[in-house]
């Protein structure tokens, strides 16, 4: 991103529920654990995203995903972990 | 050291002469001054400095030419603000962007939007005020104070300000950049005959001193008194002056990381969870309210900084909310309260300089001159408007990133 485009970045409303469409790939932070589907969720903003391919110990790190589906109406969606590629700043 | 040695060279001159150049006088005299607070604050990144060097020498100036001495005691203030929020130098840019794992220039870039919000109607509101609040009649030349404390010769320092800038914008590391500043300083300082070398960096010593007679160097003194000895200049007292509140932030970071490994930390965090931020709108409300409590709390606006930053971070990670946003709810909030509350150590700096070095130089200045802090806290507009402005964008989602919206670069490239 050039200089230019950091600073007129940003300039527009965001909605607290974002959407997402499948085989998106993402930077996420795993936030929680869903313990009725065994699955780590990360949460972005109010929406939430289920992440197949995840266990407890996979919640706190960073991973990449691909969004499988979503559900706009709900805010809720499932993807599948990609990859772990780090861990949150604290 | 780099703000202490460009203002060992007269670039706080160079705009009071640039202000007397172009003649400003009333009502616009207040709105001018946030505008070169802030220009000053925004290149050397230290809002404490700026606001001693314009109490010094801008405020007896704009007092004596009508100016509301709370009003514009207000508008350096403000002037802080701008630049301890914007400037990629400053402490509380560094640390909110190291803290969030974002770069400072991205982090810089990202902020300019809510600081140019909140500045263009706190100027306006300056140069009405100043128009609708009457100033205090005393017979004195303003024109002479201007002259006095006047230096075109330092606005050569816009150099110095340029190499930081263009070192930076060139991808080197934050430190280089600031080095080259440094280097750049000197060298004008020295060729224009801005500052001695001594003035820069000096070691005073004994006459007994067992290293014969080495006074031939620049940067070399005889004491006349024992108490003299010791080192000084702007690049020694510059980082000198960091040293004691270096110890005070180390301590704070131990406070901090014990309440975390102890799990004070994440307790306190799952009840917030549960009880307040339970949206994203919610969370960034409370991480504005928390950076506001600790600022009431720790009144040296660094060390709140790094005191609630882990906190910021975790919540607002909890919502993937981006780095660069974090890093902004933490900074603007930051900057704004620390010279807001009476008792926070950027009001008071100002309020000493006005005591101890504005009152005791000028017979016309008397002591119901000086500003009470308790009084210049609503006229800080600036401050006020910037902590407004993230306030609505919190409630909004103006201006809001997620994780997914973009990966912030190395924490140290600008």
């Amino acid at each position: 991103m050039s200089l230019l485009e950091k600073y007129l970045y940003g300039w527009r409303r965001r909605s607290s529920r974002p959407s997402f469409d499948p085989d998106e790939t993402h930077r996420v932070i795993l936030t929680g654990f869903d313990d009725a589907t065994a699955t780590a969720r990360a949460r972005v903003g109010d929406s939430v995203l289920r992440v197949d391919g995840t266990t407890r110990e996979h919640v706190d790190t960073v991973a990449r995903v691909r969004v499988k589906e979503f559900d706009e109406g709900a805010a809720q969606g499932r993807a599948e972990l990609l990859e772990v590629v780090g861990e949150p700043v604290y | 050291m780099f703000a202490a040695t460009i203002q060992a060279g007269g670039f706080v001159e160079g705009l009071v002469w640039l202000a007397d150049a172009v003649g400003v006088e009333g009502a616009l005299f207040v709105g001018i001054t946030f505008l070169l607070a802030g220009l000053l604050a925004t290149g050397i990144g230290t809002g404490y400095g700026t606001t001693v060097a314009f109490v010094t020498l801008f405020f007896p100036a704009g007092v004596l030419l009508g100016a509301n001495p709370t009003l514009l005691f207000g508008a350096i203030l403000s002037g802080a603000v701008f630049g301890d929020n914007l400037a990629p130098v400053s402490d509380t840019t560094i640390i909110s962007a190291v803290t969030q794992d974002a770069d400072i220039g991205g982090v810089v870039g990202s902020r300019f939007k809510y600081a140019l919000i909140a500045a263009v109607p706190a100027f306006v509101l300056f140069v009405a005020a100043g128009s609708a609040m009457a100033g205090i009649d005393v017979a004195g030349d303003a024109r002479s104070i201007f002259v006095a404390n006047s230096e075109p010769a330092g606005l050569a320092h816009l150099a110095s300000l340029g190499a930081v800038i263009a070192t930076a914008l060139y991808g080197r590391h934050i430190i280089e950049a600031i080095s080259w500043g440094i280097i750049t300083a000197v060298v004008l300082n020295v060729a224009l005959g801005l500052a001695a070398v001594s003035e820069m960096l000096v070691f005073r010593i004994p006459t007994d001193a067992p290293v014969g007679d080495v006074t031939f160097l620049p940067v070399v003194e005889t004491a006349t008194d024992a108490s003299e000895v010791g080192v000084g200049g702007s690049i020694y007292s510059g980082a000198a002056g960091f040293f004691s509140i270096s110890i005070l932030i180390l301590l704070i970071i131990g406070g901090v990381w014990i309440m975390v490994r102890g799990g004070a930390f994440d307790a306190l965090l799952e009840w917030v969870l549960e009880s307040v931020a339970t949206t994203v709108r919610r969370t960034e409300l409370s991480m504005v309210g928390s950076v506001a409590l600790i600022n009431a709390a720790i009144t040296i606006n660094t060390a709140a900084e790094i005191a609630i930053a882990p906190y910021v971070a975790r919540l607002g990670e909890r919502f993937n909310v981006n780095a660069y946003r974090r890093a902004n709810i933490l900074d603007a909030n930051t900057a704004a309260l620390g010279y807001i509350f009476p008792w926070s150590g950027g009001v008071l700096v100002g309020f000493e300089a006005i005591r101890t070095q504005v009152l005791p130089e000028y017979e016309w200045f008397t002591a119901a001159m000086v500003v009470n802090p308790a009084d210049v806290f609503p006229y800080v507009f600036h401050g006020w408007l910037l902590v407004a402005v993230f306030v609505i964008a919190a409630w909004t989602g103006f201006g809001r990133e997620y994780t997914i919206d973009r990966v912030p670069d190395e924490v140290t490239t600008l």
